[in-house]
């Protein structure tokens, strides 16, 4: 159903801290399916590109970005970062 | 809400993570929405203000705003991207000449494209603006 006009102010159940274990990540994309997930080094931190989910995650120090088409594949890489990181 | 030394109390998010002593690790989606070409206004700019306006409607309640070719409501941006221009494709060398000749690949392959953006702070907002965007190009 359309949902009807609101304000829209729900906060998250989980805020995660810290540095991302970048190793525990590709071992949950490859147990999750992703076993084409490709790793490289950049400058600032790494990339991962997942070609099959059309999806690549930017991670740095201190933030991942997702970029993705897929709904599913945004909502899969989420609960594995999830998973690897500490929060609060 | 900090529980510490038999109290309770409300803080903001950025003063608790001072207090905690921890760096947030911050995590940013960007879901990529390709409109196809029949269901988009013929323009970029007209694709954002036709946005703009469904999106002041769904969210009265939201600072929404917008900029060239992007929208925002609250802290999540939708960016419209124009289609790609056309391709040159090469023709084979036709039998009957001897010239060459070069042809623009078919235009309906060529979709605008909305980039959204947004935290994991603001995820609900960001999906129900997905949704709605799936819904008002019927994707």
């Amino acid at each position: 159903s359309k949902p009807g006009p609101s304000s829209v102010s729900v906060y998250p159940s989980r805020y995660p801290y810290g540095t991302l274990s970048v190793e525990d990540l590709m071992q949950g994309l490859s147990q999750a399916g992703m076993v084409d997930a490709r790793l490289e080094e950049d400058a600032g931190g790494c990339i991962i590109t997942v070609e099959s989910e059309d999806a690549m995650l930017q991670i740095r120090d201190n933030s991942t970005h997702i970029i993705t088409s897929r709904l599913e594949t945004r909502e899969k890489i989420r609960d594995l970062l999830l998973k690897c990181l500490s929060h609060i | 809400l900090i529980m510490k030394n038999d109290s309770v109390r409300i803080a903001r998010v950025c003063d608790a993570w001072q207090e905690l002593g921890v760096t947030p690790h911050q995590i940013r989606y960007t879901q990529r929405v390709d409109l196809p070409s029949h269901t988009t206004a013929p323009h970029t700019h007209n694709t954002t203000h036709h946005l703009h306006a469904t999106l002041t409607r769904e969210f009265p309640c939201e600072s929404v705003s917008v900029g060239e070719c992007q929208v925002s409501v609250g802290e999540v941006l939708v960016r419209v991207q124009p289609p790609e221009p056309d391709v040159i494709v090469p023709q084979p060398p036709s039998s009957s000449s001897s010239s060459s000749h070069t042809s623009t690949s078919a235009a309906s392959n060529h979709a605008t494209t909305l980039l959204v953006s947004y935290t994991h702070q603001d995820e609900t907002l960001g999906c129900k603006i997905m949704k709605i965007i799936q819904e008002t190009y019927d994707l």
